[in-house]
């Protein structure tokens, strides 16, 4: 029967088992007692009957189908408004985990028991402590750990005070600590001063975890007498309980634990957690402790409660925190501010701003990095005054704050204070313009395009191209053409290159750039130049290559530099002969040992190479396939030219290549070298028609990769190339 | 704020206080590594690692590489990785110190006794996550700051004992999820709470699925390997190799009693930047509905073939566990859908639909989130400043919660209806009692 149907016939069952009552007990074979005869049950008892021959299989692999099936039902038993059947189905689980049943099935369904059985198998589990096999009594233990009824926690206490070894007793102290089991205080108090210090441990843990207030007088009776090894557990657990008072309301009693460990000479790190948990439970109340804190001359700890200020929730904190910012050190001052910028909370604003003129230099910069957080248009003129007359860090935190002012009237507060600035204080806040990214400070940075300081024209520049849409850019293109100076230049062809490539046409693109090239003077024509090798596209290598035969020099060797960059096509279609070796031999010596590529009559053996190169690069990597070391290869191909022409190949190999076409070798590189594509470049005559190329590669060790680029003898493209590995091509 | 506050103080100090004068039998000599733009011994921070396996591995080189930081011991339950990973850091330092040896990294079997160490200032763990979270707590009460793996927690009940005790002890922690220091998925993530994409409708995230129960014969222990210990907290089975390998496509990771499989080895990277897409940190979904053809997909625990768990979050959200978006769009990574527009990101991929989403800066006046120098940077940095790393705790918890509520309900084949501000799963005890796991004796959080 499959699942499917025994969960419908479970379900119609249901109903009747809901009818059942007042069931009679008989006997388990588990030696416990079946507690109930309902039909449900009975339906289940049939279905692990048939599954436990697979559950307990010899072999663990056949257990798969049968123990998958019962975790099946348990799931679905599991479900909200299921109870009878999840009750009926635990019942007769643990009609068959006794020993009579093999042991993997035993396992396997006590673990199935762990997530879904209740009252009704505690007894039964409980019965298993007495089972010879340790870890069937440990499954039981973690069944009762986590089984939400109150008589499991009944059964791990009887067992507990039954128990006799010590490593049972952690078992089932950890258990009862799972459980939070407020019942079990008494016994494991007891067992805190256990001789052994592994049941002391987690005795005491476990108070830390059930943490009611019996357990809690126990650990603060402790704090004052424990001593190593056992005084870690006892701060630790102190701690936690110390939280779950705070979590339960009694905050005071809990933030006396915290100072009692605060004040004493434990380690930093309880110091660090008390100073942690004063916070917690005191909130606002906490502020006087935590900023003198502040003032410590320790190394931690005025960062520990700068974190401790920052992430107290209560607003109350700002004004507390304003009102210590005239009590306290530079230092801690400094520290002050910048947690009220941390914290966001604008009622500091006021405070914050006062101390952005203060004496101490640390205590105005941290002023400047507040207000970036919680400044808004308000602020503008005065940071940019404090732009304007510092320099180093302060100055560079008052201009941060202006990159980083919120709100939507910063920018035209910014554009006033430009507008109304001398040449020095123009410059940085039209940097600080430029950084803001802000598309509402177009206009203005158009404006400043030809301003008369070279840093904030060329910070202008640099921010059109991060800002400028689209359709602005024969506006950048203008830019470009109007700019003097090298680093204005620069930057004004890196932002053409910028806002030109966020349009996906390529011959768009380059349009205004073209368009500029007619009337530019020779300088200008050589920028634009560049930026057409940039971008790419058949626009801009039509003009590059109507520039290369200008009479101009410069435009001239620009166009042919440009020219020279311009990428070809890769050959990425090839047939492979290979890999031969030779005993003894190193791939340098296979460079001019012939192989039947190149013996008379070419007998090789030729195959497709199905390595798939890289479009982007052109990297075809042997080494994918072949492994070999000290051996050769050869990879052939046929190249169309539409007519008798010059072409350049640039070529790449790891290690050695040589290079045939049409017969005869026209480079050859006895190299041990990785890859780089155009390492090696030469000029092939092509005739028309096809052409046949073939090239050997070494292969010493490591990477075995080449690859090859064909190209018009002046760069770019060549019309009408194209690749073939057609047999009859070669002919 | 450190530098300010500490003027005249060593760094070594600052890191350590007091505790630093007791740290001379295993200090670094000061002629050691001081060249080259290698901080002092004084002034790194030492580290050390526990779990030298597959990412215990993969982390080694690079914070042998960093001139902030010094590796002074390695611990793992395999004697022969330990042993290696021994000799890598020995030998990585003696050629940084153009010297024939160096000695200075101790091997522990037990982590408990490399805790034990008062000159360790953090601790990298990289152990399976069935022992994420006593690692994680017991390095916390060891007052050490710590760098864990992700995804956070084998369990929810687990991940919030980890969220209380890095605040118990003020401890920097920082989940492995490092996604959150790339840019594309900051951007990615800025865009969408920037409102660029209108208001956020729909979120595709495409990871594995569930881990399951396997049944593997039993084979010798491998010399070396404690294999009691490996199992540690979790039920008893027999040694097989691919029980505890670390590799992807298998191993532990996609066994139910150390793994949450895909969901959440892959989830804690995918669903942890929806979370931060949606604004959901601190935060979850009210309502985890699995699929209708439950059986099946249970049986074979595949997220990427067809219909997975569905996500609704209280403000109208929906996030779902697929490969498969509207209009039969594979799902690269993270999908989020908005009333204007659509973000998709993964490691290396980033797009808008309209691309100019993409394009237009976010302005000053946009959401920016926290922009990391590099998830390792920001744990050092945050090591010496004491404040929260990108990837703090409490994200790595509300993350990994998402992916074990959606194994819960793949499991258990029923939606669930959860409480993000209790943690707790609403009328239904049964699943409730999923949350949490009896650990086997005599380990305990």
């Amino acid at each position: 029967m499959n699942t499917r149907l025994i969960r419908t016939a479970l379900a119609l069952l249901v109903a009747a088992a809901l009818a059942a009552a007042g069931c009679e007990a008989v006997p388990t074979a588990g030696g416990g007692r079946l507690s109930s005869t309902s039909p449900i049950e009975k339906q289940y008892i049939e279905t692990i009957d048939r599954l436990l021959p697979g559950m307990g299989a010899e072999k663990i692999v056949d257990r798969k189908d049968a123990q998958l099936e019962l975790e099946r039902l348990c799931f679905d038993a599991s479900a909200p408004g299921k109870s009878a059947e999840r009750a009926a189905l635990s019942r007769a689980i643990m009609t068959k985990v006794g020993p009579q049943t093999a042991k993997p099935a035993r396992v396997w369904m006590l673990r199935k028991i762990e997530p879904l059985g209740r009252d009704e198998v505690v007894a039964d589990l409980a019965r298993l402590f007495r089972d010879k096999d340790p870890e069937i009594r440990e499954l039981a233990r973690r069944a009762l750990q986590n089984n939400p009824s109150p008589k499991a926690a009944a059964a791990l206490r009887a067992e507990l005070a039954t128990a006799t070894s010590n490593e049972w007793r952690v078992a089932l102290i950890n258990a009862l600590a799972f459980r939070k089991d407020a019942q079990s205080v008494g016994a494991i108090r007891k067992l805190a001063s256990s001789p052994n210090t592994c049941v002391a441990r987690a005795a005491v843990a476990a108070l830390g975890d059930i943490a009611t207030d019996p357990a809690v007088n126990t650990l603060t009776g402790m704090l004052r007498t424990a001593q190593p090894p056992l005084r870690d557990t006892v701060l630790d657990a102190s701690i936690r309980a110390a939280e779950a008072l705070v979590a339960r309301g009694s905050r005071e009693r809990a933030a006396g634990i915290y100072e009692q460990l605060a004040d004493s000479g434990e380690p930093e790190r309880v110091r660090i957690a008390a100073v942690e948990g004063i916070a917690r439970a005191q909130g606002v109340k906490a502020v006087p402790r935590l900023v003198a804190l502040l003032n410590e001359n320790d190394v931690h700890m005025p960062l520990i409660a700068a974190q401790a200020l920052q992430d107290i929730p209560d607003p109350r904190v700002t004004a507390e925190l304003v009102a210590a910012l005239d009590k306290t050190s530079p230092a801690a001052t400094a520290t002050l501010l910048e947690v009220l910028g941390r914290r966001g909370d604008t009622a500091a604003m006021p405070a914050v701003v006062r101390k952005v003129t203060a004496a101490d230099p640390d205590v105005r910069i941290a002023a400047l990095g507040a207000l970036a957080q919680i400044g808004d248009s308000s602020v503008v003129p005065l940071l940019a005054e404090r732009a304007g007359k510092t320099d180093g860090e302060e100055q560079a935190a008052a201009t941060n704050a202006l990159v980083h002012l919120r709100g939507k009237d910063v920018d035209p507060a910014i554009v006033a204070a430009i507008d109304a600035a001398g040449p020095h204080l123009r410059s940085i806040l039209v940097r600080a313009a430029a950084d803001r990214r802000s598309s509402a400070l177009l206009p203005t940075l158009y404006a400043h395009v030809n301003d008369p300081d070279e840093a904030a024209r060329v910070a202008v520049v640099k921010a059109l191209g991060r800002l400028a849409p689209t359709a602005d850019l024969p506006r950048v293109v203008d830019a470009l053409v109007k700019a003097r100076g090298d680093a204005m230049r620069t930057a004004a062809e890196e932002a053409v290159c910028l806002v030109a490539t966020r349009i996906a046409d390529r011959d768009q693109r380059t349009a205004p750039v073209i368009a500029a090239m007619s009337d530019a003077p020779a300088p200008v024509q050589v920028s634009l130049i560049r930026v057409l090798g940039q971008l790419q596209g058949d626009a801009a290598l039509a003009a590059l290559r109507k520039s290369s035969r200008s009479e101009d020099k410069a435009v001239k060797a620009a166009a042919a530099e440009a020219l020279a960059k311009w990428p070809g096509q890769y050959c990425l279609t090839w047939l492979f002969s290979g890999p031969y070796k030779k005993d003894g031999s190193k791939a340098t010596d296979l460079f001019d040992m012939p192989f039947e590529p190149e013996e008379p009559g070419d007998r090789a053996t030729w195959k497709p190479l199905d390595i798939e190169g890289d479009k982007q690069s052109g990297q075809i990597v042997l080494s994918k396939r072949y492994k070999d070391t000290d051996c050769c290869g050869y990879v052939q191909t046929n190249v169309w030219s539409d007519r008798e022409q010059e072409a350049r190949m640039l070529l790449g190999s790891d290690d050695g290549i040589k290079v045939w076409l049409n017969g005869k070798v026209v480079h050859a590189h006895n190299a041990t070298r990785s890859l780089m594509c155009g390492d090696d470049k030469v000029t092939i005559s092509l005739k028309k028609g096809w052409n046949l190329l073939r090239i050997k590669l070494t292969q010493g060790g490591g990477d075995w990769s080449f690859c090859c680029q064909v190209a018009a003898i002046e760069g770019g493209p060549l019309e009408g190339l194209k690749f073939s590995t057609e047999a009859e091509h070669t002919k | 704020m450190a530098k300010r506050h500490n003027a005249g103080v060593s760094r070594r100090a600052f890191l350590k206080g007091a505790a630093a004068a007791v740290a001379a039998p295993y200090f670094v000599p000061a002629s050691a590594l001081g060249r080259a733009g290698w901080k002092p011994p004084s002034e790194r921070i030492t580290v050390g690692f526990i779990g030298i396996g597959n990412m215990g591995g993969s982390h080694l080189p690079g914070f042998l590489g960093d001139k902030e930081v010094q590796v002074v011991a390695v611990c793992d339950v395999d004697a022969v990785k330990r042993a290696n990973a021994r000799k890598q850091v020995e030998e990585k330092y003696a050629a940084d110190r153009q010297a024939g040896t160096f000695k200075g990294c101790a091997e522990y079997h037990k982590f408990e006794e490399l805790l034990a160490r008062p000159d360790i200032d953090a601790i990298l763990s990289a152990v399976p996550d069935h022992w994420h979270a006593i690692v994680a707590i017991a390095t916390c009460r060891a007052g050490k700051d710590i760098y864990s793996e992700k995804p956070l927690s084998l369990t929810i009940r687990e991940a919030d004992a980890m969220v209380a005790a890095v605040r118990r002890y003020g401890r920097v922690f920082q989940t492995g999820s490092q996604q959150r220091s790339e840019h594309n998925f900051r951007l990615a993530c800025e865009l969408v709470r920037s409102g660029r994409i209108g208001k956020l409708q729909a979120v595709y995230v495409n990871v594995g699925g569930p881990s399951q129960e396997r049944y593997l014969p039993e084979e010798p222990v491998r010399e070396g390997l404690d294999w009691d210990r490996w199992l540690g907290p979790a039920p008893w089975q027999p040694y097989n190799s691919e029980r505890c390998s670390g590799n992807y496509g298998g191993g532990w990771r996609d066994i139910r009693d150390y793994s949450g499989g895909m969901m959440t080895d892959w989830g804690a990277h995918h669903f942890d930047i929806a979370q931060w897409g949606m604004g959901m940190d601190g935060s979850g979904p009210v309502e985890i509905i699995p699929p209708k053809k439950a059986p099946e997909t249970r049986q074979a625990p595949d997220g990427t073939k067809g219909e997975g768990v569905v996500y609704k979050y209280a403000n109208g959200v929906v996030m779902y566990h697929s490969c498969k978006a509207p209009g039969d769009h594979n799902v690269n990574g993270v999908l989020f859908v908005g009333t204007d527009g659509k973000v998709e990101v993964n490691r290396g991929y980033f797009k808008t639909w309209p691309d100019e989403i993409g394009t237009t800066p976010i302005g000053p006046n946009d959401v920016h989130l926290y922009q990391s120098p590099g998830h390792r940077q920001d744990w050092l940095n945050c090591i010496r400043n004491r404040q929260r790393p990108i990837c703090d705790v409490a994200i790595g918890a509300s993350s990994v919660t998402v992916c074990h509520l959606g194994n819960i309900a793949y499991w258990l084949g029923r939606p669930l209806k959860w409480d993000p501000v209790k943690h707790e799963i609403i009328g239904d005890e049964e699943a409730s009692r999923w949350l949490d796991r009896p650990k086997r004796a005599p380990w305990r959080l």
